[in-house]
């Protein structure tokens, strides 16, 4: 799979949130916000095709954590994101 | 997942980008755009204008109440002061400059994603037409509100 372009990275609130935008227009109907965890991942994650075990990877290079908890977080997370339309 | 920002953090930044000259989409909230925006189900696109007339949906810092409002123009005198009122209100008006003014919604967007402009001369006529309605507006915005609105 793929991230999906076109989501600009915003800080609002102190929120990292991700909104769909095209050209000059920005779309707040459709926010997205990410705890640090999963900004990590859809920073590292940019511009390259990945599967479940890259995200562990990426997750277990980066964080202490179990490699089990680290499959269950990434295999959640690629749940939302593909209901949020990030990936493709 | 999906975040809720509150009006006070997100309009200042949402004016901040039109005055750049971006379009944004903004999720509506509360009826008092009834019947022409539902707010919790419709968004609109708002633009920044080179000029702002009676009839146009702004988004506007309201004098009285240091609060962001999107409602009609129903008044504008020659020195800039503007008068608001929501479609869906009955009464009650708001004020502000037109330097107050951060941009125009340009269409709504429903939730099917079908775009309806808002600065046509169709929708410039039926604006009219629910400003003349106003002795009448309580009645027809309870019909709409208890029936039209369960049946969407």
């Amino acid at each position: 799979m793929k991230l999906k372009k076109g989501f600009k990275p915003r800080t609002i609130c102190g929120e990292f949130i991700l909104t769909p935008d095209s050209g000059r227009r920005a779309d707040f109907s459709n926010m997205i916000s990410m705890n640090p965890t999963a900004r990590f991942l859809w920073e590292s994650l940019q511009d390259r095709d990945f599967e479940l075990d890259d995200m562990v990877g990426l997750l277990l290079g980066q964080y202490d954590v179990e490699d089990a908890l680290a499959r269950k977080d990434c295999t959640a997370l690629i749940e939302e994101w593909t209901k949020a339309g990030l990936v493709e | 997942m999906i975040l809720t920002v509150p009006n006070e953090i997100l309009l200042p930044q949402v004016i901040e980008m039109l005055a750049d000259g971006s379009e944004v989409v903004l999720p509506v909230k509360g009826w008092s755009m009834n019947p022409f925006i539902d707010g919790d189900r419709d968004s609109v696109l708002l633009a920044r204008a080179e000029e702002y007339h009676t009839g146009d949906v702004v988004l506007a810092l309201v004098r009285e109440t240091g609060c962001y409002v999107l409602h009609r123009i129903i008044d504008m005198k020659a020195d800039g002061s503007v008068t608001l009122m929501g479609d869906g209100n009955i009464c009650g008006v708001e004020h502000c400059h037109v330097s107050n003014i951060g941009g125009r919604a340009v269409s709504v967007i429903k939730p099917s994603g079908k775009n309806r402009s808002l600065t046509d001369r169709r929708a410039m006529r039926r604006a009219g037409i629910w400003k003349r309605l106003l002795p009448v507006r309580r009645w027809l915005l309870a019909f709409y509100r208890h029936i039209i609105l369960k049946l969407k």
